[in-house]
């Protein structure tokens, strides 16, 4: 018991030597942010509520990240046409599917023969049927393998390209409102004259 | 999001090296030591029903397999040495006669004869390798 009490003690006393105190004029300094007057905070919070507003075009027009990921994993290649990259996302489907298509064929060849060599009773149809389905298995296994490479660079990938098309989006959006007179926000319609 | 994507490939790995061919069969020897595969017969003579006789047949010797590896033997015949052979006959000592059963038929003509040693396993018959086959001509 006395044990914990002094534990606690110590404890205590540790805190309160290394708390720091809280500096009230840190805190109100209204010159921290870079405002040296009214103007510069007006200022400040037009850019602000500006980019508040852009902000939300940007979230309409954004790809969600997961969402691509969801796709890309239930076909590979479709996050990537969402992105607006049609090459890659066909490269992506159409490579998946020939290798999973190779790899089903070989896997059927070689159950074909692995069949005929569980039901052969002459010891050459054994070896020879055995053997007739091993080369084919590898075969399956290689292009899973590959399609497997395949789909995960495809995960990969759609990460990549959604961060670059959602930072492509802001540029263009912030590019657009640069350029334009007439904004359009969340509270109004703004002309710029 | 990589370590997801590391850890997926992990157990795709495990997945697919899993999946090897196994060695199922009962009678395979490779996976079962206990398997013993027919020797492959020796000395195969054929002999040919003599002129016009009127059931034809044909005659085979060959050398006994040792009892530990062979039960049986099957007789197989075709119409050439590399052409399909069908199994015409059964037997268990190391002689047979074609054309002697009900069911067997021999005509006059070239045929190839070559023979193949089993053994009876619980779980079915296992055949060796036939012997090379040897020709025989029945006459008329």
């Amino acid at each position: 018991m006395k044990r914990i009490l002094l534990l606690l003690f110590l404890t205590l006393a540790a805190s309160l030597a290394l708390a720091q105190k809280f500096d009230i004029e840190a805190f109100s300094d209204s010159t921290k942010y870079g405002w040296e007057n009214y103007l510069d905070r007006a200022d400040y919070r037009e850019e602000l509520s500006r980019k508040q507003a852009l902000l939300q075009l940007y979230e309409l027009e954004i790809n969600s990240l997961k969402r691509g990921v969801l796709k890309s994993m239930v076909a590979p290649g479709w996050g990537q046409f969402d992105n607006k990259q049609s090459i890659k996302g066909s490269i992506f489907l159409a490579s998946e599917i020939a290798m999973v298509g190779a790899s089903l064929y070989f896997f059927d060849r070689s159950n074909y023969y692995y069949q005929r060599y569980l039901n052969a009773t002459q010891v050459e149809e054994i070896e020879s049927n055995y053997n007739a389905a091993v080369a084919p298995r590898q075969y399956s296994l290689i292009f899973a393998g590959v399609g497997a490479l395949i789909w995960a660079y495809n995960i990969f990938d759609v990460i990549q390209s959604t961060e670059e098309y959602n930072a492509r989006v802001w540029q263009r959006i912030e590019a657009k409102d640069r350029e334009s007179r007439v904004r359009m926000d969340g509270i109004g319609i703004e002309i710029e004259f | 999001m990589k370590n997801r994507i590391y850890l997926l490939l992990l157990v795709l790995a495990g997945l697919l090296s899993s999946c090897g061919l196994s060695r199922d069969n009962p009678l395979d020897p490779n996976s079962n030591p206990t398997i013993i595969v027919p020797e492959i017969i020796s000395s195969l003579e054929v002999y040919p029903s003599p002129p016009q006789a009127a059931n034809k047949f044909v005659e085979l010797r060959w050398r006994a397999n040792p009892t530990y590896s062979t039960d049986g033997y099957y007789v197989y015949r075709g119409l050439g040495y590399f052409a399909t052979f069908t199994i015409v006959d059964t037997v268990f000592t190391n002689n047979a006669s074609h054309g002697s059963k009900p069911w067997h038929r021999v005509v006059a003509g070239e045929y190839y004869y070559k023979i193949s040693a089993f053994k009876e396993y619980p779980d079915g018959r296992l055949e060796g390798r036939a012997c090379q086959p040897v020709w025989v001509k029945v006459p008329i």
